[in-house]
């Protein structure tokens, strides 16, 4: 039997399409360093305040959110215990970072990312000198930094060791403490140029701001198997806070403070990767699972449903095909074939031509994504304003590349619909008399 | 007389939604082993169903069949039937129905791979039955490579590498010009008189036909002689 290119063709083009898609969203939600702890990352940007309700009037403020600010982070997210980590970074710029370059004329405006020393705890980011800032810096309000290689080729010159070379920002000298590898752009907490500790003096000065009118992200990781402890103490904290209320009295962005409700206020990683598609479902994001089992969950419908079309036009192809396949079963059962035998022989025909299809679309897959990849990293961050204030690498490296379980549910898709539009009707076919199919128009 | 193939009140009804056709009516029939036995009659009486109840390519309405004193039950596995098909069983196709993707050296082999007969074996011997048909120069052509008449010889010898004991063939010159036809005919009678293989064949050609043993004739499913 000469293998059936076609059939192969389209499983390799299957394959690849579903693995293109399903690697844009593995490099968002698998552990892909600096983001190594993904998995166990919850987020808080907003605490969700309860209603007011008043007697007179019934309901005059609605449920809502607002932003995390320094004071919650002292009063609120200080009192957590159960995280392994727990960093902050300012979620508005507020101003420009100009960095004078080495010609000491022109200046450079970095992205820059306003954080804390555990920040370099929960994100790994692969320090090619020096070290991270510490709280001891943080506390003396230091005008410290660490820089990505990128920024340092730029500013400093290229290759040129960077580590305690003083800068110039915004007309303040800083010193860099550590230069790290540029990290990649799909890691969206991460990909900036420049970090510096949000306490550092003259920070803000330029904009007459106070560290007290930032918003911040709160990124803190905890691990499955503390998640239990973690919920309890955030009741806890809830409900002290609550309680606390009545005594003060002063309004929190133009509204009056309100009961919090704090776990809602947390999401995974997995929840802000797939809010758009959860709500799309009009789901509740699961916060458990890994990064694979989360696009099997949430993309794979989605894709298979893309796929139908050309799957069943390829299947359509196959099967009459198969038309001429079943005549020749029948005749290899008229001069003696057992129906087990000719059936092996169809199934494994399958699997050989559905490997041999998986791994010229993986391949195929792969380049794309090589080729595509500036594209298609950035194609489904949920914020594509954001995506103007990230820089990061396009660099593409074996972690972001290999989701196994995808692939193999691909291929047991691919294989499926092939057994479908082939065993199957030789299943049939080899119920009945060896004529009708013998006879069959070929 | 040994008997080669045993027909005991077959009946053959094909029904489709509308119709009902009886393709073959109380038939009695006995071969003879080492007999060339032709079946005659007009298109449409029967004949192809007859030959495919014989050569278990389909099942009879009701009745009974013997094959070489072995009787063909509905309770009998599909292994054994398989079994039987290889073993005692030839098959000569009006079309062919050679397998396109295979050459005339892979066609011929076929029913030895479903013996379990090793590879080298297998290749001596197709090329054995290869040279009888006179194809030995054409062994690694591929069927839309030959002529009519060269693919019916490597379904003959496709039918008789097995060495079983009946060959069946459905018109097998029906496709052919009279002077491949002859050939064809030359070929069937020496493996009748060799080989003292049981022939069985379905032929519209009153010349052919006579130079047989015996003729029966059949008509609208009935056998009248
Ligand atoms: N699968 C089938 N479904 C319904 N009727 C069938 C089927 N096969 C054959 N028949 C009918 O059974 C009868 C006998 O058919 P058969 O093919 O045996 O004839 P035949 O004698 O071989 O004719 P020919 O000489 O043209 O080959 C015909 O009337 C035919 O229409
Ligand atoms: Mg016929």
């Amino acid at each position: 039997m000469k293998p059936n290119y076609l059939y192969i063709l389209g499983t390799a083009l299957a394959i690849a399409f579903t693995m293109v898609i399903a690697e844009v969203y593995y490099v968002q939600v698998a552990d892909v360093a600096p983001e190594v702890n993904r998995s166990t990352t919850l987020y808080c940007d907003a605490i969700w305040r309860m209603p007011i309700e008043n007697e007179r009037d019934g309901v005059v403020q609605e449920r809502t959110t607002i932003p995390v600010f320094y004071c919650d982070i002292t009063d609120i997210f200080s009192q957590l215990k159960s995280p392994e980590c727990i960093t902050a970074y300012m979620n508005i710029s507020f101003c420009q970072m100009n960095i004078r370059m080495a010609d000491g004329v022109h200046d450079y405006s970095a992205q820059y990312l306003c954080t804390d020393p555990d920040y370099f705890k929960l994100y790994r980011f692969r320090f090619l000198e020096g070290r991270p800032f510490n709280k001891t810096e943080m506390d003396g309000h230091e005008r410290v930094a660490v820089i990505t290689r990128d920024l340092a080729d730029r500013i400093i010159g290229k290759d040129q060791p960077a580590a305690g070379h003083i800068v110039s920002i915004n007309n303040y000298d800083w010193r860099v403490v550590g230069v790290v590898e540029t990290p990649p752009i799909i890691a969206t907490h991460c990909s900036r140029e420049l970090f510096v500790p949000y306490m550092a003096e003259g920070l803000l000065t330029a904009t007459h701001m106070e560290v007290t009118d930032a918003a911040f992200m709160v990124c803190l990781s905890v691990p499955h198997d503390r998640r239990d402890d973690f919920w309890r103490e955030v009741a806890e904290i809830e409900a002290r806070y609550n309680m606390s209320l009545s005594s003060h009295d002063f309004p929190v962005y133009g509204l009056k403070p309100t009961p919090i409700d704090l776990r809602p206020s947390f999401v995974s990683h997995y929840g802000r990767t797939w809010n758009d598609v959860g709500n799309m479902f009009d789901e509740i994001i699961i916060d458990e699972g890994d990064a694979a089992g989360s696009i099997l969950y949430y993309a794979i419908p989605a894709i298979l449903l893309l796929m139908l079309v050309p799957a069943l036009n390829l299947s359509g192809m196959v099967a009459s095909r198969m038309q001429r396949r079943l005549a020749e079963l029948a005749v290899r059962r008229a001069f003696g074939a057992r129906k087990v035998r000719l059936l092996w022989e169809v199934l494994s025909e399958n699997m050989m031509q559905t490997l041999i299809g998986g791994a010229i679309g993986l391949v195929v897959a792969w380049i794309a994504l090589y080729m595509c990849r500036a594209w298609i990293f950035t194609l489904f961050i949920g914020d594509l304003a954001s995506v103007a204030n990230m820089r990061g690498s396009y660099a593409v490296t074996s972690e972001m590349f290999f989701a196994p379980s995808i692939f193999i549910i691909t291929f047991i898709t691919c294989f499926i619909l092939n057994v479908l539009a082939t065993t199957l009707p030789a299943v049939m076919a080899l119920r009945r008399p060896i004529v009708e199919s013998l006879n069959q128009k070929q | 007389m040994e008997v080669s193939i045993k027909l005991t009140g077959v009946n053959k009804i094909y029904r489709t939604e509308s119709v009902e056709t009886q393709a073959l009516e109380n038939v009695n029939l006995e071969v003879g082993r080492g007999e060339f036995l032709s079946v005659m009659g007009p298109s449409g009486c029967g004949k192809s169903t007859l030959l495919n109840i014989m050569g278990l390519l389909d099942v009879p309405t009701s009745g009974t069949i013997e094959l070489c004193g072995e009787r063909i039950d509905s309770h009998l596995s599909d292994n054994r039937l398989a079994t039987l098909r290889n073993r005692s069983l030839g098959f000569v196709f009006q079309s062919f129905h050679l397998i396109g993707g295979l050459s005339v050296l892979d066609n011929v082999q076929i029913p030895l791979i479903y013996r379990g007969v090793g590879r080298s074996e297998r290749i001596r011997r197709a090329k054995e039955v290869i040279e009888r048909v006179g194809l030995s120069h054409r062994m690694k052509h591929m069927p839309s490579q030959l002529s009519g008449g060269q693919c019916q010889r490597v379904a003959i010898a496709r039918a008789v590498i097995g060495n079983p004991e009946i060959i069946l063939a459905d018109e097998p010159t029906g496709n052919l010009d009279s002077h491949m036809g002859a050939d064809i005919m030359d070929l069937l009678h020496r493996l009748n008189e060799e080989d003292r293989r049981t022939i069985v064949m379905v032929t519209h050609n009153e010349q052919q036909a006579r130079e047989t043993d015996r003729i029966v004739k059949f008509l609208d499913g009935r056998q009248i002689s």
